[in-house]
């Protein structure tokens, strides 16, 4: 498995990491949203810019496989979400995706570093407990490495929400409104790392918000 | 970090429920360990003291009356017999062995029964120290005997009449121990042995009865075949004076009347595992809302639906085993503390060394129930809409 995404990670580098094209949903009630079609490279980052109901979840939930396609497709590092099983969704999101959320939430029957290695547990990457011990120390929270999650604060919460998402080291980074509920000093340091973590992993960034204090962050924008 | 580790976790975040499931879980098994030893251990227990006993002969009454007194020596004798009639009686070629016995003295409440030496081979006892006796109040004594009074060889004691140890004591005959038996783990550990003469001797009317006019209590009988258990009891019944009374008939009737006792106990023991099970379901059930958001976030680490539906059921097993396990242990801690305050009493050993094969069933039984519980609610935790979770609770 290293082998191959150390390969997979080479022959990507320069190439396209999320294309999305004809994208449509249509939910359960018969309201039915279509995506403008787009592509991101590897090493890019992406603001997809929209006001609550424009679809913005949904569409990073499909990017995600966490919802089935219906029409249209997605390709992720030019394997298309399309022609893969549940199964398949969830052990290729494990391993190549790293998931951020609005509201950093944690397995409450663990402990901060456990949160890391559970997620290289099911990402079928090596449960390494010293590689997710260097991840809390570069996101500076190695101090509360066994520590109960509910003891962080809003700030450390979200840190340890992004090195979750990294723990797997992927080459696809989808973070779900990581800043609405910070502060302004908050946002920026989150906007920071997010930026400076997908650089250094050399992942494809997308952030999905409404929050326009991150709009000077990016470069690439993207209405929805 | 495993599935296995996981669900341990998963357990210990819900202390209060887990706890109360345990509870309920090692209380049933428990109480089913104590079930199957018990039944064991009184079945056993009276079926050893009746080896080589097909019937027993004495005064008329009630059979089981006779048996427990003249087999188990925990009830009083229904009468005395007369030994020269019993005699004639033991003759009968169906017969292999007639053993007599005679009591009604005691010492320390300790049953002093005159026999022959046969009632030793009866139960295959060795001696620890000494050996049989050579004529008459030269005693004999069980371990637990020897080890509650403190008796040893060569001590000497008086007897005492009636079974309950308060009686009037026999002054002016001494026994003297000869011999003392190793523990045999029946009947023959609580009584002190001698010869027949010793007890008429005591009782004073040796020299001026004439030997037709002996008595005895009982006579333990052993037939030569199987024809025996078909003609003699009702040969017995009406043609003499005496009653004939069949061990294994008496004792199978005992336990019917025991059985009720079971009953209650099985029932009280399906009861409460069932409870224990229940409890497990419904604390699965309850957690299945809690745990929607850390379930949706593992699939959203990659987890797949079989994954999580592993980790409910591994915190059944988990649950059951350690409730299983912890129900044995019990089990095992109340039969050795039965044991230590009512073993010898009643002469039976409760296995709590060991394991049975029915109490390791009914371990593996209840881990096997744990997980068909899970079942369930790990299904539907399985089938949590993932993306809908994820929004829900990020709003």
């Amino acid at each position: 498995m290293g082998y191959f995404r150390s390969r997979l990670k080479a022959v990507i580098e320069k190439s396209t990491a999320i294309a999305v094209s004809g994208l449509r949903h249509t939910f359960e009630g018969g309201a039915s949203l279509s995506f403008p079609d787009f592509e991101v490279n590897q090493n890019e980052h992406l603001l997809l810019f929209g006001n609550s109901g424009s679809g913005k979840t949904t569409l990073l939930h499909l990017l995600a496989g966490l919802i089935r396609i219906q029409s249209g497709d997605i390709r992720l590092l030019n394997q298309s979400l399309k022609g893969l099983s549940q199964s398949q969704l969830d052990a290729f999101r494990g391993e190549h995706i790293g998931l951020v959320f609005q509201q950093a939430r944690f397995i409450k029957a663990l402990s901060v570093i456990e949160n890391i290695t559970i997620a290289q547990y099911f990402g079928r990457s090596e449960v390494n407990k010293k590689s997710a011990l260097a991840l809390l120390s570069e996101l500076k929270i190695a101090h509360l490495a066994d520590q109960s999650t509910a003891a962080l604060s809003g700030g450390e919460r979200q840190r340890l929400g992004i090195a979750r998402a990294l723990a797997v080291q992927p080459s696809i980074i989808l973070a779900d409104e990581p800043t609405s509920s910070l502060d302004d000093r908050n946002t920026e340091a989150v906007a920071q790392l997010l930026l400076r973590e997908a650089d250094a992993y050399k992942a494809a960034l997308i952030v999905v918000s409404h929050d326009s204090r991150l709009r000077t962050h990016f470069k690439n924008h993207l209405e929805i | 970090m495993s599935i296995w580790r996981l669900s341990f976790k998963n357990l210990l975040a819900r202390q209060a429920a887990t706890f109360l499931t345990l509870l309920i879980l090692v209380a049933g098994v428990t109480l089913g360990v104590l079930l199957i030893s018990l039944s064991q251990g009184l079945d056993s227990g009276f079926r050893n003291n009746i080896k080589g006993i097909d019937m027993v002969v004495g005064a008329k009454g009630s059979p089981l009356q006779l048996i427990l007194a003249a087999v188990y020596h925990i009830d009083n004798p229904t009468g005395n017999i007369s030994k020269a009639e019993a005699d004639s009686l033991a003759r009968n070629p169906l017969i292999a062995q007639a053993i007599p016995v005679s009591f009604g003295d005691s010492y320390k409440a300790f049953r002093i029964v005159g026999t022959i030496p046969a009632y030793l081979a009866l139960y295959e006892i060795e001696y620890a120290q000494g050996a049989i006796w050579s004529k008459a109040f030269e005693a004999v004594i069980g371990a637990d005997v020897a080890a509650e009074t403190g008796l040893g060889i060569g001590d000497s004691f008086y007897s005492a009449h009636g079974l309950d140890g308060l009686g009037e004591s026999h002054g002016d005959h001494p026994y003297t121990v000869v011999g003392i038996l190793q523990r045999s783990s029946t009947v023959a550990d609580r009584l002190v042995l001698c010869n027949l003469q010793s007890i008429w001797d005591v009782h004073g009317h040796a020299e001026e009865e004439a030997e037709t006019d002996r008595e005895i209590t009982a006579m333990l009988i052993r037939f030569k075949n199987k024809m025996g258990i078909l003609t003699l009891p009702r040969l017995v019944n009406e043609r003499t004076s005496f009653q004939a009374a069949v061990p294994a008939i008496e004792v199978n009737r005992l336990f019917d009347l025991l059985g009720l006792g079971f009953t209650i106990l099985r029932i009280m023991a399906y009861a409460t595992t069932i409870l224990g099970i229940l409890s497990l379901f419904a604390s699965l059930m309850n957690s299945l809302k809690d745990r929607a958001y850390d379930m949706a976030l593992m699939r959203a680490m990659g987890a797949n639906p079989r994954q999580i539906f592993a980790i409910v059921c591994a915190e059944a097993v988990i649950l059951g085993t350690i409730g299983a396990g912890g129900g044995l242990l019990f089990g095992k801690i109340a039969l050795w503390v039965l044991t230590q305050l009512y073993g010898a009493e009643i002469g039976l050993q409760f296995t709590y060394l060991s394991l049975s094969w029915g109490e390791l069933a009914l371990a593996l039984l209840t881990i096997v129930l744990c997980l068909i519980a899970a079942i369930y609610p790990a299904l539907r935790t399985m089938k949590i809409d993932v993306a809908n979770t994820l929004t829900d609770y990020a709003n």
